[in-house]
């Protein structure tokens, strides 16, 4: 392990302790002083995660985004980014730290034990610059982010109505918001997502404007981007026209959440850089 | 000096006791007073409620005098014939007394376990003893700390978290629903008790918005002038059906108020949003079947029943959790009153190892001759080194015990042993000297 990763691992020891926290506080009783630790926690983790992405940034001369560690790295701090928006926005966003949180510190865990080697693609050092693409990665990272939040929501949504459906309690039902909590966290995160997808592409079309089209042509990536977008416009619609709401709604969220995951683990997979 | 209580609760004694044998609120300054008169008693509180009367007491007597004092006392104060109430009567001394105090106030000895009141009402029954001056060093720790063990037994146990009765129940399902009741709307179907109850609760949980409707138009206006509601009829069900978002049905009959395909047409003009339909008649009024349509839930009074019994099932199992939190808080208690009376008692055995080493230096003084001031000075040294050498063991070793809450009792009984032979031996030699 780089001395640099130190830093990593402070976060993931800090995202941990967050998670430690919103677990007690669920258990027993939600005191200022714990929700105060938990932000502090998340804090510090987001602190010493960046740090180590600006240290990576300029190690390399280029945006952290090729190696898998880089990438894990990268998303796991778009992640605790938009959940700590989330939990500002909205009170019950808390309870989805249960879940966030642990998958935050996986991907820093991955990020930590995944080698930092760097193989760049001939070429692409150009693309690499322009000023562009990092806001392109930032907001496509943003919008997974959006749409994970989205997802989780979305299945804690089933998971409550499931148990109110059945009337038969459990763990669920006490420490699970109420179902209209779940419907707008999703609801706020749908629409972040969407709109971090559309800045995302609309970024994603400048640099295949400027770049050297060999590298691009043909590339399942763009028109699967393309799709989901497609998809999530279409979920909006219905949401905000239409009034689609509650079970239906939160599958579509799942669904949308799972075809975007496929997408991202596929354009891995194959080699191309989102 | 003994801890004891004195009392009858709602497992004991039926109404027709507990009222007799309860404490007005203006009556208690004088009572407390009448009870504690510094010498047999010296610290007492009244705990006089609805489903308990307790009367709490800090006394130097034995046991059996004190219990016999306190029922004096009942029998001065409530002219009723002693043979109503005295077979209720239940008594707890020192640890079980404590333990008492303890579970009382944490609320694992009320009828609803886990009711918040009653720590309200024992805050209350201090703040009485301490203003009426019948509040010593003993109940000014024990109270506090009760207070303290209730606190903790309501954050880390989930005791209090559940609704249990079918009213309180229906606003917990429907905040497990719509989050917020502010803003919502609910529609009453027919009239009834419960249904009343239910209504008001959700008013109280900030419901603005409620419609009422019945067989017979008079009482559903009048029903709604009475909650400032808006009244419709029977036949209009349908179109509200869309605007409410809870609906309580409580009506007679014999044929279904609201079918399925009324529903399920409602749910598109309500844009999907969830529709909670409670259906406390008996026969149900709401067609079962409503409860598949996706997103309505439907409830009857059985399935709230069941939830108030599941709530009251976890509430037990909760308590004996609270047990063990309460056990322990009784531990520490006991032994912080033990740590209280351990310093007189290590004085008096450093006082007595001296008076013996003194009292032999005399013994032998005519075999020593006359001494010079030096050699006087030189011998109550040596005297008091031996003392202290023989002694700074034991009593670092109690001092520690008791700061660190580890004094056994059997220690603390040897040293109290050890006491009073001291103290006997002294009444001997004073009797022989006379």
């Amino acid at each position: 392990m780089d001395r640099t990763d130190l830093l990593l691992l402070g976060a993931l020891i800090a995202y941990i302790l967050a998670l430690l926290q919103l677990a007690m506080s669920l258990w027993w009783d939600e005191t200022r002083l714990r929700r105060w630790l938990i932000l502090l926690s998340i804090g510090a983790g987001l602190g010493g995660h960046t740090f180590w992405l600006v240290r990576a940034a300029l190690r390399f001369g280029h945006l952290p985004i090729i190696s898998t560690q880089e990438v894990f790295a990268l998303l796991a701090w778009a992640i605790a980014v938009y959940y700590l928006i989330l939990r500002r926005t909205h009170r019950r966003a808390d309870v989805l730290g249960l879940f966030v949180l642990p998958i935050i510190a996986l991907f820093v865990l991955v990020a930590l034990v995944s080698t930092g080697f760097t193989l760049l693609p001939e070429g692409l050092e150009d693309v690499l610059r322009m000023p562009a693409l990092p806001l392109h990665i930032g907001f496509m990272m943003l919008a997974y982010a959006g749409f994970l939040l989205a997802f989780l929501a979305a299945l804690m949504y089933l998971l409550q109505e499931r148990e109110l459906k059945r009337k038969r309690f459990g763990a669920i039902y006490r420490y699970f918001p109420s179902l209209s909590a779940c419907e707008a966290i999703g609801h706020r995160s749908l629409l972040f997502g969407f709109l971090m997808l559309t800045l995302g592409i609309g970024m994603g079309i400048i640099l295949l404007h400027r770049s050297d089209p060999i590298f691009w042509r043909g590339d399942p990536i763009i028109v699967l981007a393309f799709v989901t977008w497609l998809f999530y416009l279409v979920v909006v619609h219905y949401r905000l026209a239409a009034g689609w709401r509650g079970r239906r709604a939160a599958m579509l969220l799942i669904v949308g959440f799972l075809a975007t995951a496929a997408t991202f683990v596929s354009a891995r997979l194959f080699g191309h850089i989102l | 000096m003994t801890i004891v209580l004195v009392g009858v609760n709602h497992r004991t004694a039926p109404i027709e006791v507990r009222e007799r044998l309860a404490f007005a609120e203006e009556e208690l300054p004088q009572a407390l007073r009448q009870l504690v008169d510094g010498t047999t008693i010296t610290e007492g509180l009244i705990l006089s409620t609805c489903n308990r009367v307790e009367v709490l007491a800090v006394t130097p007597l034995s046991e059996r005098a004190a219990v016999e004092r306190i029922r004096a006392f009942l029998r001065e104060r409530h002219r009723v014939p002693p043979d109503t109430y005295e077979a209720a009567l239940y008594r707890y001394v020192d640890r079980d007394a404590v333990r008492h105090v303890f579970r009382v106030t944490a609320s694992l000895d009320s009828m609803v376990l886990g009711e918040p009141q009653i720590l309200g009402q024992v805050k209350e029954a201090y703040a009485q003893a301490v203003a009426a001056g019948t509040v010593g060093k003993t109940l000014h720790r024990l109270l506090p700390r009760a207070f303290s063990v209730a606190k903790r037994v309501r954050t880390e146990t989930a005791i209090g978290t559940e609704a249990v009765s079918v009213s309180s129940v229906a606003v917990e399902l429907a905040r497990k629903i719509f989050e917020d009741l502010e803003g919502r709307a609910v529609l009453l179907i027919g009239a009834g008790k419960m249904a009343e109850l239910t209504v008001r609760h959700l008013l109280a949980a900030g419901v603005r918005q409620l419609f009422i409707s019945n067989r017979t138009r008079e009482r559903a206006q009048q029903l709604a002038a009475h909650f400032a509601a808006e009244a419709l009829s029977l036949e209009a069900l349908p179109i509200h059906l869309a605007r409410a978002d809870i609906v309580i049905c409580s009506v007679g009959g014999t044929d279904y108020v609201l079918r399925r395909e009324q529903v399920a047409a409602a749910m598109p003009v309500r844009r999907n949003r969830p529709l909670f339909l409670i259906d406390i008649s008996v026969p149900r009024m709401i067609e079962p079947s409503v409860g598949h349509l996706e997103n309505v839930f439907l409830y009857d009074i059985d399935d709230l029943e069941q939830i108030v019994r599941g709530h009251l099932e976890h509430r037990r199992y909760e308590a004996a959790r609270a047990e063990v939190l309460v056990d322990q808080a009784v531990e520490e208690f006991m032994t912080s009153l033990r740590r209280l009376e351990i310093g007189p008692l290590i004085a008096a055995f450093r006082r007595r190892l001296e008076e013996i080493a003194y009292g032999e230096l005399e013994r032998h003084r005519r075999y020593l001759g006359p001494l010079t001031p030096e050699q006087e000075r030189a011998l109550r040294h040596l005297l008091e080194g031996i003392v202290n050498k023989f002694a700074h063991p034991a009593i670092a070793r109690l001092h520690q015990a008791a700061r660190e809450g580890t004094l056994r009792p059997e220690e603390l009984s040897l040293l109290e042993l050890w006491g009073d032979i001291v103290e006997a031996r002294e009444r001997q030699s004073s009797s022989s000297s006379e």
